[in-house]
């Protein structure tokens, strides 16, 4: 855990946690909230968590080489950080199996339909589990490579897929009477673009200069571009009144295309699920290294091999509680209140103390 | 008389070591010359010991510095005091001079061993390159070293490895480019080894390295020796093994396997053309077999309509599923492969063609394979022979089979967990504390970009992820 | 103590449960089938008989006789099915009885309605196809005038399957702008939107081949009229991406010379209006012509090109207004999406009307333009200059 991360690696673990499990239902909550103007709530909410990210990114930069755990220690004190710490471990630890979970009911429904979605839960903690017990730089190298490649095949494809719809059904881009209505509904999009309270775990280190705040901005400025990409590519497809019925929207629009001078690649389903499967991977990588970071500083004097192995089985025993997509569904909604409390509340608790304290 | 301790170290050695032992009378000074006829170049000891010495003076005086000084002929010669090294010269192949009523004795150099000439490569063969390759004379190999590269900063530190053995190594680098860290971690491994006897390369290749259970080799070898050079001249650390003609290079990381030294002479496109090609044939040999059972198997609807048909209708007749099917015949061709390595060269193209034949056609006439895996294993097969370094194919070959099992059992989505364990192994990989994927993970693009471009004239400067002492190259 | 043997030990208890987590995994691969143990059903005919639904299709692969390779490459063959049911998965049952193999949806090109079944409604069997995952989206949908099992069962030329020949029909027609190709997909958006209707390929078997005979119209997934291909110029016009027609104008000379010029559409463009509680739907069309050739070589001037634009012009708008009115008065449906278009610059106006009573009062005004770009390369009246 001494090893650190460069300012690009760091970028990408942006990116790695934030496009996860949410971009195959984020057309769908952007026209339920706005109709064909969800392009304006993505942008808003995109904006939003540029600043979160900034304010994390910030306290990491003054305390150099301390996580949260670390920092807080120094701005609250021990028993309010520990409080901290154990929320920041639930709310981790249930999110990587969550979402585990949901990919596995997702993959099972559309591309591997008989195989029980325990073993696709082992499968996905086994590559999580060697990642994670090789500590950060490898968690962060893997993240780097996987997020370059699936930005190339995600952008790729949802041009194509956006040369196949019909630009009539994009319009109307603003209704200028609802505006406040998006504003709202802009809170809708959360789940879509949490992930960065990740941030918390990894320390900066004194290469990390400056130039972090500026690649923060970058990458969620891309991730923004993307989503609006994604959605707009979805309702061109389909027609905004189509979107909304579809929880997996992202693969049912991939499925309406057929591009026939692509020749044997017409049919681009297989490419987005391998590429989607990598993002999903990422996430509950980098997740899961979130969870086991915390917990070890908690029990700092277990070792960090054990700490890694229970966290897992103990997420496997979790993900086979939820019976029903339902319930899983409930829990990931329950999970989008407590992420505002982790990546914006506490944060910005400890931001105001911070500055408090240099004022003081 | 024998008063000489030497002389009596000698004397209990002699018969079970086959020394010779040859005695001069000159005046009154008795002097021994003690060598093994085996490896010593005994027209050297007549010519350049015995008859100088005997033509010298007879009445003059002679101690062992006047003769090493004044009269013996030979270039390499020192003395020594120590009665218990005087074994292991000998056996070194030197010859030892003692003079009774001395207590220190003349080590010449006079080995002589049977040994190769300098012939073309064999396992990096080039188009446009020098092709003048190690042999197993430490000495020869030094020499092509040295003359290509004049820099005083060459260092060669030696080291004996091998408890019976005794086995000679070299440890090569440019004193101010290569960084201190690797120089000191080879050598301190190579001081760590203790076993009976190196006798190649590949011996020291496993002593030295982190974890040798790791699948990906973590030095490379080499057989020529510009390439030596020039993995000297980045700031590498080249071994030397005598009695080996493959030299080792350390640190190596993956992205070099695939580098050839002809890429740095053609056409930048043709270099750029190249590793991508490369690159493809390596992620094909590892891919196109599980691909296949993934698509058959699992996921027909990838395809369009027409291909989806094609394949059904050529698998008709097959018996096995095509997850039996890839397994087999991969390792048939893995079979055929081994086997066409121990083969003479007289029978080797026949029963090459033979297997081919009998193999791909026979088996698919008879309706145990289909077409299409033919093809995929033979390109397979083929695209394992682009790297420049071909160790790292060996553990693609490995992982392919892991690679198709995986894919047989969960599909694509297996698939993607079998490349990102590859991956994920891949990158905890270090040779010696550097990343094994640098420069992909971490990204540095200006190093991926010379690595691409394959232009001595763009690399200004060393690869960063070397950590050269000095940088710059132009 | 536990802990320090489990410390020591690690390595040797994480392989250990590694092998029977594989182990366990291994022990079934549940996903596993070889595409040549399916069935691959390429198309797919739905009917109603009696009071049965009707499944008909064809199978590729073996013809039933043992397939044994000959030294020539193999062409495919395909054998046809039927099957019968009072609901779909009854019927659907009633077809795993029949064939040997599981059976696979994904290589389905195309799927043939009949026009009695039309006439009920599709919308459920087109919610059966976005339902099942197998089923691709992009299928071609055709209306056929004679029962779906005929066309399997007549096609005779067992190497080449039905659903090949109706889509190359289809899709050649279609590249070429003379029909529309429907995928099922595009039908799934415009059924949710439940303001507009869509158009069908509708075919037949005239002597003994498939042939495109025209355009079905669905309201509400209905059939309710089939438009004859001679009277689809006016949809090609507003519709097809890529239309080619070609206009033969009589000449001026009022003989039996006929000027034969290709049309296509360089710009479409739609806009809508709202005045007086009525919706406004203006059409703009920009037609380049180019003169393939004369019947009888005659000299054209400049007025007698004018006069061809404004006959084209004329000739085009009319089609357009004509059937344009037909969907409004005889349909009372609005097959051309201008939905889409009002919505698009009135999402308030639009949230209040009901679009499909207002699009029966709704005023079209239609603006032709056309020139004709270039004359083929013929001079036409050359003169002799020595």
């Amino acid at each position: 855990m001494n090893e650190s991360l460069s300012n690009k690696q760091i970028m990408f673990i942006i990116y790695g946690t934030i496009v996860g499990y949410g971009i195959v239902e984020l057309p769908r909550k952007a026209v339920e909230a706005a109709g064909t103007s969800g392009w304006i709530c993505i942008l808003i909410a995109g904006i939003i968590s540029t600043f979160v990210t900034h304010m994390i990114l910030y306290l990491s930069y003054v305390y150099k080489d301390k996580t949260l755990f670390e920092y807080s220690n120094i701005l609250v004190g021990k028993y309010i950080t520990y409080v901290f710490a154990s929320i920041y471990v639930i709310y981790f630890f249930i999110m990587f199996t969550m979402i585990t979970r949901i990919s596995s009911e997702l993959i099972k429904l559309t591309v591997l339909l008989e195989t029980p979605q325990m073993v696709l839960c082992i499968f996905f903690y086994l590559v999580a589990y060697y990642a994670v017990i090789k500590k950060i730089r490898v968690v962060g190298q893997l993240n780097e490579i996987y997020s370059i490649i699936t930005i190339c095949f995600i952008v790729g494809i949802q041009i194509t897929m956006f040369s196949q719809g019909k630009s009539i059904n994009l319009k109307p881009y603003v209704v200028t009477s609802d505006m406040i209505v998006y504003f709202i509904n802009s809170f809708k999009m959360i789940f879509s673009f949490l992930g960065m309270e990740i941030l918390v775990a990894i320390p900066l280190t004194k290469e990390n200069d400056k130039k972090i705040f500026k690649y923060s901005s970058f990458i969620i400025i891309l991730l923004t571009l993307v989503y609006i990409i994604l959605t707009e590519s979805c309702i061109a497809l389909m027609g905004a009144d189509e979107v909304i019925h579809y929880k997996d929207v992202l693969f049912v629009a991939i499925r309406r295309v057929d591009i026939q001078p692509l020749q044997f690649l017409r049919r681009m389903d297989s490419i987005f699920i391998s590429a989607w499967i990598m993002v999903i991977i990422c996430s509950v990588m980098l997740f899961s290294y979130g969870a086991v970071l915390f917990t070890s500083k908690i029990f700092n004097k277990v070792n960090y091999n054990i700490i890694v192995s229970a966290i897992f089985l103990l997420s496997l025993v979790f993900s086979q509680i939820p019976r029903t997509v339902a319930q899983i569904e409930n829990i990931i909604d329950i999970l989008s209140y407590l992420g505002v409390v982790t990546g914006l509340i506490i944060p910005l608790i400890l931001f105001i103390i911070m500055k408090v304290k240099k004022y003081v | 008389m024998v008063k000489n301790n030497f002389l009596r170290k000698i004397q209990r050695n002699r018969k079970s070591l086959d020394i010779s032992l040859r005695r001069l009378k000159i005046y009154s000074n008795e002097i021994y010359i003690t060598y093994i006829p085996q490896i010593t170049d005994k027209k050297r000891v007549s010519n350049d010991i015995i008859r100088p010495i005997l033509q010298y003076g007879k009445d003059k005086l002679l101690t062992i510095d006047i003769i090493m000084e004044s009269v013996i002929y030979v270039d390499d010669v020192n003395k020594d005091y120590n009665e218990d090294k005087i074994i292991d010269y000998i056996l070194q192949g030197k010859s030892i001079i003692i003079m009774t009523y001395e207590d220190k004795y003349i080590v010449c150099d006079t080995t002589r061993v049977e040994k190769r000439q300098i012939q073309a490569p064999i396992l990096e063969d080039t188009i446009r390159n020098p092709r003048d390759c190690f042999t197993e004379n430490m000495d020869s190999n030094l020499s092509l070293i040295r003359y290509r590269i004049k820099d005083e900063n060459l260092k060669i530190d030696d080291f004996t490895v091998g408890k019976r053995t005794k086995t000679k190594v070299a440890v090569v680098y440019i004193k101010d480019v290569a960084n201190d860290k690797y120089v000191s971690d080879i050598k301190n491994r190579i001081k760590r080894i203790k076993t009976d006897g190196i006798l190649d390369s590949g011996n020291i290749q496993r002593f030295i390295v982190n974890n040798s259970m790791m699948l990906f080799p973590e030095v490379g070898i080499i057989e020529r020796s510009d390439k030596a050079c020039t993995t000297l001249l980045d700031g590498k650390v080249c071994i030397i093994v005598e009695g080996s003609n493959i030299v080792l290079s350390a640190p190596k990381v993956f992205s070099e396997f695939l580098d050839s030294s002809d890429d740095y002479n053609d056409s930048i496109y043709w270099a750029i053309f190249s590793k991508f090609i490369r690159i493809v044939s390596l992620l094909m040999s590892l891919e196109l077999s599980a691909l296949y059972v993934a698509i058959i198997a699992f996921h027909p609807d990838a395809l369009p309509v027409e291909f989806i048909i094609a394949l059904a209708s050529s698998r008709e007749t097959v018996p096995f599923n095509a997850l039996t099917e890839a397994f087999l015949m991969e390792l048939v061709a893995e079979v055929l492969r081994e086997a066409s390595m121990r083969l003479p060269k007289q029978i080797g193209t026949a029963i090459g063609i033979v297997g081919t034949i009998v193999i791909g056609q026979a088996a698919v006439s008879a309706g145990l394979v289909s077409p299409l895996m033919v093809i995929i294993v033979s390109l397979s097969t083929m695209c394992s022979f682009v790297a420049g370094d071909y160790t790292i194919m060996n553990s693609i070959r490995i992982l392919k089979f892991f690679m198709i099992f995986i894919t047989g059992v969960l599909g694509l989505f297996g698939f993607v967990i079998g490349i990102t364990f590859i991956a994920i192994n891949l990158i905890s990989t270090s040779s010696f504390g550097v990343p094994y994927l640098a420069p992909i993970a971490p990204l540095n693009f200006k190093d991926f970009r010379n690595y691409f471009l394959s232009d001595r004239t763009l690399a200004k400067e060393r690869p960063k992820f070397l950590k050269t002492k000095d940088n710059t190259r132009q | 103590m536990f802990r320090v043997f489990v410390c020591k030990n690690i390595s040797k208890i994480y392989k250990l449960l590694l092998i029977f987590i594989l182990c366990f995994q291994l022990c079934g691969c549940w996903d596993y089938r070889d595409i040549d143990k399916r069935s691959i059903l390429i198309s797919v005919g739905v009917d109603r008989i009696e009071n049965l639904i009707q499944f008909s299709g064809e199978i590729a692969g073996e013809t039933g006789a043992e397939g044994k390779k000959n030294k020539e490459v193999k062409r495919v063959s395909v054998y046809p099915f039927v099957s019968y049911g009072e609901n779909f998965e009854i019927a659907r049952l009633d077809l795993i009885n029949k064939v040997p193999k599981p059976e696979f949806l994904g290589a389905v090109k195309v799927v043939v309605f009949s026009k009695k079944y039309a006439e009920e409604g599709i919308e459920s069997y087109l919610n059966r196809i976005n339902g099942e995952y197998d089923y691709r989206k992009t299928l071609l949908a055709v209306i056929s005038k004679d029962s779906p099992k005929k066309l399997f069962y007549i096609n005779t030329n067992k190497e080449q399957s039905m659903a090949s020949l109706i889509e190359n029909n289809i899709n050649y027609q279609t590249s070429h702008g003379k029909a529309l190709y429907t995928t099922v997909g595009e039908m799934l958006s415009d059924i949710s939107m439940k303001d507009i209707g869509y158009l069908m390929p509708y075919i037949g078997l005239e002597n003994d081949s498939i042939t495109y005979l025209g355009l079905g119209v669905m309201k509400d997934s209905k059939l309710i009229d089939i438009i004859h291909v001679k009277d689809t110029d006016g949809i090609l016009y507003l519709l097809s991406k890529n239309v080619k027609i070609t206009e033969e104008i009589p000449s001026i000379y009022k003989d039996e010379n006929l000027y034969s010029l290709r049309t296509t559409v360089k710009k479409r463009k739609i806009t809508t209006n709202y005045v007086n509680g009525k919706p406004v739907i203006n059409i703009d069309l920009v037609i380049y012509a180019r003169l393939r050739y004369q019947y009888y070589i005659k000299p054209i001037d400049d007025k007698e090109i004018k006069r061809m634009e404004d006959e084209l012009s004329g000739r085009i708008k009319k089609y357009v207004e004509d059937i344009i009115y037909v969907s409004q008065k005889k349909y009372k449906c609005d097959i051309f999406e201008f939905a889409k278009y009002f919505k698009g610059e009135y999402p308030e106006i639009y949230r209040k009307i009901d679009w499909k009573e207002e699009y029966t009062k709704a005023i079209i005004n239609v603006n032709v333009k056309t020139t004709i770009t270039n004359l083929n390369l013929y001079d036409h009246n050359t003169k002799v200059k020595y």
